[in-house]
């Protein structure tokens, strides 16, 4: 906890009272030091492992070192000069990241108190014997009281994580699973494909246990078919992988696939300032050791311009439904995407990946299934 | 110096024997470098790859001065030799700069296939060779064994063989002091006219190109007029020098040194390796006898992946040339590939070591094609043609016969591995012609082979079935007419003529299947379906089909992702340079070399 605040700070006095959260610094720039006072932060995202695991009195010591930051910032949104709540809403979407079994209700009070407005929970399955396979520490009931109790603390804005392409499902099997988080009613869903990454705990027990990943037509099946269920009930599928009720896309990481700048706080943790992007390290001795010699624990920056910030940009747009806006495609690059691009483009468009409205150039589904054979024309 | 106390020689020995730890000793016990100078590998290994790869491919000189233990001073010049089949042509051009060669023999392995040929080709200059029995320190060192196979095989003495260990040290003096005792000095005429054999060159930024030769008459230094006996150019030496190792500039070169002349000559071209070099007043009345032009049996076609590359590949072929006269290439037209350059290469090593040369030094990312031999095909109409590149096959109604290359082979193997080594030569197409006992338990096989079954996989196949035990050397026989065919690969319907192979009819069936599988395996999806075949003229005999594209790991990509999803991505990207479209289909660089790796799976 100490070390978080501590990194914090070096950021807060770097740059007089530019503040941001533990990630999502809206409009916050780096010009030699680190954030300017005008800077100011729209946006919190608290995961990246498992904050609800912390006992409470840290997580709430985190939590309000963190928006203690915000005090006296001028235009945080949701919170007025004299508002007494302990750390209130200062963000206008402040995301905790939670794993089923390690919520209690005192904690879901405690963060709805601290101004927490989204929580994201891990269902990743409904099926216990996939659970335990793929390691999680919850089970189906689990997650049922979990989700419930999130309610009853008063989260409105809730999303619920789910995994395809598991190994060894019934063909029906999907659309059970697609069926029973659609009963949860949550406002967002993101939709994650089983990767099995050599080196990884989970790889092991693949090899051992004969399992793999379902093959990609399974895979492409079951994309299509939550598409297909999601829409139906109601749902944007407003990014590659996630879904939301018209309203509810997630503001934080729409940021992300905007380009924004935001600060990452933590050990491991990444960040975009203006120029460059940085990545903590993730040794948790470096990152201490540095943080105590009062040094930022980067371990690497790499400056994002030109060509790199381009791809970037086409690389993140094309992951949004919206895809790419070509008036201020030609306003940020001073050529038109069609200049640009030429050829490519129009390959990709004949080819129904791509589709161009005359407003903008967008991804069609096909497109978002083979996304990475050709996203990268466009570097 | 007088030409007495010159000594000119080179070593001979099989790969792995201790010819480069040996070479290392004597230039730390003459003096020439010290122990720390030593500290990186072999010294006479210079090329990048040479170190890699512990092989030696150009030849180097280096001069060493030697004080012997009666006080007298000798300038002894070592000149390095390749041990590779590939690289013969290099060791006779050494071998023509020296009047005496060491012959290293393994104490634990014996005389090997490819030191045969090498010690017959020194012969044959009229060397005389000095045995060293090397690495007398292992356990299983048999050195009395070894000194008997020598004489037997060879019919050297070997009464007088040096025992070493040169990685200990042990015998370094005694290999010093033989060389100063056996080996004949030099005998050119100080006095006549200066006469000097070309034996390498290379290019050097600043000099221009460099001749390395060896004087045989007269002397040269800076500032005097000199002229090149085939094409009677004159120049003026800026440069005389000796090999210390590096170049360093001296006073003068007489006649029996070794070294390098710098003449500000543009281009390597004009000095030709094996050109007489003569005094530009004074010529000589003849040339010193050249070397035989060294012919390439393998060709490959070499293609930038990036059509606009095609100039710096020429630029860099060129330059690469320069160094290497045994590389041949023209350009050629692929429908597939576009433009890029019919390389000939003296084997398989010396292509690879080429390609990878180009992509090193010259930063070029190259497509290669599977190589192939030269073949004969005598036509309907009695005309006679040959072929470097399976594509020019003419059509099958307008061909009386083809011929192909063989080689006579001579494989050294320890008995107990005559089975498979024979097994391998039928599976091979080979004709045996006899087998020698050289001793109770080592046998020399000789068989005839197609050269185009040799450079397919013979070679690791040897060493796989004899568990590395098997030497093999072998030198272009004849051309023999055969039952041969072209074998067609379309891809998505079109022929892609840079995958056309030639091949035994028997074969052409299993190759085909076995073709098509790799392909299938090695042409990543594409959107749609791709259909590969392998054909003999219109005749389909195998089909495959690439699946359509579908699926991306659809993964997430959240603030800490985008750096790193980015850079795999780039790299992703990096890996599709290498392709080639044809047609609609990417087609990447392995895939052009499948054929090569065809009985991997088996």
């Amino acid at each position: 906890m100490k070390a978080i605040l501590m990194e914090w700070e070096l950021y807060r006095r770097g740059g007089a009272s530019g503040t941001a959260g533990v990630s999502g610094a809206d409009g916050a720039t780096a010009a030699g030091g680190l954030t300017r006072p005008e800077a100011r932060w729209s946006t919190v995202y608290f995961g990246g492992g498992t904050p609800t695991y912390l006992d409470e009195d840290i997580l709430e010591g985190i939590i309000a070192g963190l928006l203690r930051g915000a005090e006296g910032t001028p235009s945080a949104p949701g919170r007025g000069k004299g508002d007494d709540t302990p750390y209130a809403a200062a963000a206008a979407e402040f995301t905790v990241e939670a794993n089923p079994g390690t919520l209690t209700e005192s904690k879901l009070r405690l963060l709805r108190r601290a101004g927490c407005s989204r929580l994201s929970l891990g269902a990743q399955s409904f099926d216990d014997q996939a659970l335990a396979w793929l390691g999680r520490g919850h089970g189906a009931e689990d997650f049922r009281q979990a989700w419930v109790m999130a309610r009853s603390a008063g989260f409105a804005n809730m999303n619920l994580d789910l995994m395809y392409g598991l190994p060894d499902q019934a063909p029906g099997h999907w659309r059970e699973t697609l069926e029973e988080a659609l009963a949860f009613r949550p406002e967002h869903i993101s939709l994650y494909q089983l990767s099995i990454e050599e080196g990884t705990p989970l790889a092991g027990l693949a090899a051992a246990g004969q399992k793999s990943a379902a093959d990609e037509e399974t895979c492409r099946q079951q994309y299509l078919l939550a598409h297909d269920a999601l829409t139906e009930a109601g749902y944007r599928h407003y990014e590659i992988s996630n879904y939301a009720k018209p309203g509810f896309e997630s503001r934080h990481n729409t940021h992300y696939w905007r380009m924004g700048l935001y600060l990452g706080l933590g050990a491991g943790a990444a960040g975009h300032l203006r120029g460059f992007r940085y990545t903590n390290k993730a040794d948790l001795e470096g990152y201490l050791r540095d943080l105590e010699g009062g040094a930022l624990p980067i371990s690497e920056k790499e400056s994002v311009h030109g060509q790199t910030a381009l791809a970037e940009e086409m690389m993140l747009a094309f992951r949004l439904r919206e895809g790419v806006e070509k008036a201020p495609f030609l306003a940020r690059h001073g050529v038109t995407m069609e200049r640009k691009y030429g050829e490519t483009l129009a390959k990709r468009i004949r080819a129904g990946l791509l589709e161009d409205d005359g407003e903008r150039v967008s991804p069609s589904l096909e497109g978002w299934l083979s996304y990475n054979s050709w996203i990268t024309d466009f570097f | 110096m007088n030409q007495e106390n010159i000594r000119n020689f080179c070593i001979i020995a099989h790969i792995d024997h201790g010819k480069s730890t040996l070479a290392d000793r004597l230039l730390e016990y003459t003096g020439t470098l010290s122990a720390r100078e030593m500290s990186t590998k072999q010294v006479l290994d210079q090329m990048e790859l040479e170190k890699e790869r512990g092989i030696t491919i150009k030849l180097t000189a280096v001069r060493m001065n030697y004080t012997a233990p009666g006080g007298d001073t000798y300038l002894l010049n070592l000149i390095d030799t390749p041990g590779h089949v590939d690289f013969n042509y290099e060791v006779s051009r050494s071998l023509a700069a020296c009047e005496g060669a060491l012959l290293v023999v393994d104490a634990t392995q014996g005389i090997e296939a490819q030191t045969l040929a090498n010690v017959y080709l020194a012969l044959e200059h009229d060397l005389e060779i000095i045995p060293v029995i090397n690495k007398i320190d292992l356990p299983s060192a048999d050195p009395e064994g070894v000194r008997k196979e020598i004489e037997e095989v060879i019919g050297l003495d070997c009464s007088e063989a040096i025992l070493t260990s040169a990685k200990d040290g042990t015998g370094i003096p005694e290999v010093l002091q033989a060389v100063i005792d056996r080996i004949p000095c030099p005998a050119g005429d100080a006095e006549a006219p200066f006469k000097a054999l070309i034996f390498d060159s290379s290019f050097d930024a600043y000099r221009g190109a460099l001749s390395y030769i060896r004087v045989m008459d007269g002397g040269v230094a800076k500032g005097d007029a000199i002229q090149m006996m085939s094409s009677a150019k004159r120049y003026e030496v800026i440069e005389a020098g000796a090999f210390v190792p590096g170049l360093k500039p001296v006073e003068r070169l007489e006649a029996g040194m070794v070294g390098y002349v710098a003449a500000s000559i543009k281009n390597v071209k004009e000095t030709r390796v094996g050109d007489t070099i003569t005094d530009g007043d004074r010529p000589a009345s003849a040339p010193l006898p050249g070397y035989r032009q060294a012919t390439p049996m393998v060709y490959c076609g070499l293609y930038p992946a990036e059509a606009n590359d095609y100039d710096r590949l020429r630029d860099a072929l060129d330059k690469l040339q320069l160094n290497d006269a045994a590389l041949l290439y023209e350009p050629e037209t692929s429908v597939a590939l576009g433009f890029g350059y019919r390389c000939g290469f003296l084997g398989l090593l010396h292509m690879d070591i080429v390609h990878e040369r180009l992509e090193r030094e010259y930063d070029l990312a190259l497509v290669t094609t599977a190589p192939s031999v030269v073949y004969e095909i005598i036509q309907t109409n009695g005309e006679k043609l040959r072929i470097d590149n399976p594509a020019k096959m003419p059509p099958v109604q307008k061909i009386e016969e083809i011929l192909e290359p063989f080689v006579a082979a001579s494989v050294m193997v320890p008995s107990e591995y005559v089975g498979p080594v024979m097994e391998l030569c039928r599976d091979k197409r080979g004709v045996f012609v006899n087998m020698e006992y050289m001793t109770a338990t080592r046998v020399h096989l000789h068989y005839d082979l197609p050269l185009s079954e040799i450079i397919y996989d013979f070679f690791d196949e040897l060493k796989s079935r004899t568990r590395g035990y098997a030497s093999l050397d072998y030198e272009l026989k004849e051309y023999r007419a055969s039952d041969l065919i072209k074998l067609d690969i379309l891809v998505n319907g079109d022929e892609v003529d840079a995958l056309s192979i030639i091949v035994h009819k028997d074969k052409a069936q299993v190759r085909g299947r076995k073709l098509v599988v790799r392909l299938r395996s090695l042409i990543p999806r594409q959107m749609f379906e791709v259909p590969v075949q392998a054909a003999i003229g219109t005749r389909v005999i195998a089909r495959e089909s690439v699946k359509a594209y579908r699926k991306n790991v659809i993964d997430k990509c959240y603030g800490g992702d985008v750096t790193r999803k980015r850079k795999l991505l780039e790299k992703q990207k990096e890996g599709k340079k290498r392709m080639k479209m044809v047609g609609n289909v990417e087609i990447p660089q392995e895939a052009f070399m499948a054929v090569l790796s065809l009985d991997d799976e088996d």
